[in-house]
């Protein structure tokens, strides 16, 4: 049973054209990648996925209500603190707040944000934003994490650490997580299975399967990492995109 | 010397008053100005001191009247501006007949007031509500509007309903707008009670100032605009303090 799936779906805002028919489907613990050039419209087809867009043609189903959702630039809320910040889904289900900050205090550790509950989303590095941000996405509870370019808009040494350190968890928690690229790399570090996506207006121009062994991901210049990297690359080229 | 004055504004701003008192000390002496013209402040602390007593009766009565009306003013001022920030329909409906309502000059609006309600404290309330409420309608209309799309986006994202939305975005991300309407609303609210007071009454400021003012009491006129200062100082440093308290994750730098 997939957690979500869309088939053939269009999108235009006005002239512009931006989804022509693009399907996917992600099954119960699976991590897919959607890999697209800049401005070809992941972010808009992970909006329609998570019910925040509306679609012209095709079809969507989606079995969440919830689902832990990290945007783009992470959109910590700046007036709440990181712990406030993280528990937010938590209260959005009316939790009370012991069971809350229980919750969250438990997974504070493991994404490196121990000791910093009571800081404001200014006062903390990019890095740890973006955990905050997706601990928030965790607590909601949802059987599915879907990213929007999750570490875009860091530097490269934490882009990769994070990366690492995702995959590394995705993996020994069986998370299901559903997160769109640009970034060939990111793809093949934290990905199952690629979606790739032609430029604007897209459609899918084939899918790859990433069997890399756990260990051998964060090797990125490793025989069989490249590998997988030139194959995703051909087939973003091969789009004629 | 000048590195630890600039570290803290407030000595620069005392020192600022204190030129200007000494200044006024000076002239009205060198010049021998007679106190029904002006007062030295040396004459007008005599009078303050002379008549502290029925000073305080005056100011408690204005002190009640101005907080009353800014405490009525800031749920009707923030209710407005929630009603402006709605819908277009309401904001084009009402936008316009606010600011009218703010073109029309108080003293012809204060005695309309004092007509309909009487002469008692409660038509002061009012005035002071009519006054104070545009500022922090203003402000806040302005707050919600720099609220985050995103965030509400996220917020929805995560399961959030149109309260949850108020109570996690759009209220804290009006706050310091409404604040800053408040804090101009404190610094006027003083003011809308002693026009009140002047117009029609039996205590207050107000009332005082134009029994000073009919019997050429300058000095006694003088003691009275200076607790409406003081008063209207201390009401900004409270709503300040208060704002500060609340609004705790906006970095500020050390200005008082």
């Amino acid at each position: 049973m997939s957690l979500v799936s869309a088939s053939h779906l269009a999108k235009r805002f006005g002239m512009l054209h931006v989804l022509e028919d693009v399907s996917l489907k992600v099954d119960d613990g699976e991590v897919v990648g959607i890999l697209g050039p800049s401005g070809c419209g992941k972010t808009t087809l992970l909006r329609i996925l998570l019910g925040l867009e509306t679609y012209d043609a095709g079809s969507v189903q989606t079995l969440a209500q919830r689902k832990g959702y990290l945007p783009q630039e992470g959109h910590l809320l700046p007036w709440k603190t990181v712990l406030g910040n993280v528990e937010l889904p938590l209260a959005l289900q009316g939790l009370p707040a012991g069971e809350r900050r229980r919750r969250a205090r438990e997974l504070l550790p493991e994404f490196g944000l121990e000791g910093f509950e009571r800081a404001y989303p200014h006062q903390i590095s990019g890095g740890m934003r973006q955990r905050a941000a997706l601990l928030r996405a965790v607590l909601a509870a949802s059987p599915i994490l879907v990213l929007d370019e999750p570490f875009g808009a860091l530097d490269t040494l934490t882009r990769h650490r994070l990366q690492d350190w995702l995959a590394e968890l995705a993996r020994r928690r069986e998370w299901a997580i559903l997160f769109v690229t640009h970034d060939l790399d990111e793809a093949v570090v934290l990905a199952e299975r690629a979606v790739v996506l032609s430029a604007r207006p897209a459609i899918v121009l084939g899918e790859e399967e990433i069997a890399i062994p756990s260990t051998e991901r964060r090797e990125r210049l490793s025989r069989p990492f490249l590998a997988a990297r030139d194959r995703l690359l051909a087939r973003l080229e091969g789009g004629g995109g | 010397m000048s590195r630890s004055v600039l570290g803290r504004p407030w000595l620069l701003g005392a020192a600022g008053v204190l030129g200007a008192v000494a200044l006024w000390e000076i002239v009205s002496v060198v010049f021998r100005v007679p106190a029904y013209v002006l007062p030295s402040p040396v004459v007008t602390a005599q009078a303050l001191v002379a008549d502290a007593a029925l000073l305080a009766r005056h100011t408690a009565t204005t002190a009640a009247e101005a907080v009353l009306g800014l405490a009525v003013s800031f749920p009707l001022g923030v209710g407005i501006a929630i009603a402006l920030s709605a819908s277009r329909v309401t904001r084009g409906l009402l936008y316009p007949s606010l600011v009218l309502s703010q073109a029309v000059p108080l003293i012809a609006v204060a005695p309309l007031i004092l007509i309909w309600f009487g002469l008692g404290p409660s038509a002061k309330v009012l005035i002071v509500a009519f006054v104070c409420f545009f500022p922090i309608t203003v402000n806040a209309v302005e707050g919600f509007g720099a609220a985050n799309p995103l965030h509400k986006e996220l917020l929805e994202a995560l399961g959030a309903r149109r309260r949850d939305l108020f109570r996690h975005a759009y209220i804290p991300a009006a706050l310091p707008g409404i604040f800053a309407g408040l804090r101009v609303a404190a610094t006027y609210c003083v003011l809308g009670a002693v026009v009140g007071e002047w117009l029609g009454g039996s205590r207050g400021l107000g009332v005082y100032m134009t029994r000073a003012l009919q019997s050429f009491r300058t000095d006694r006129l003088f003691a009275a605009i200076l607790i409406v200062m003081l008063l209207s100082f201390a009401l900004f440093q409270v709503t300040d303090g208060i704002g500060r308290l609340l609004t705790p994750w906006l970095e500020r730098r050390q200005h008082a």
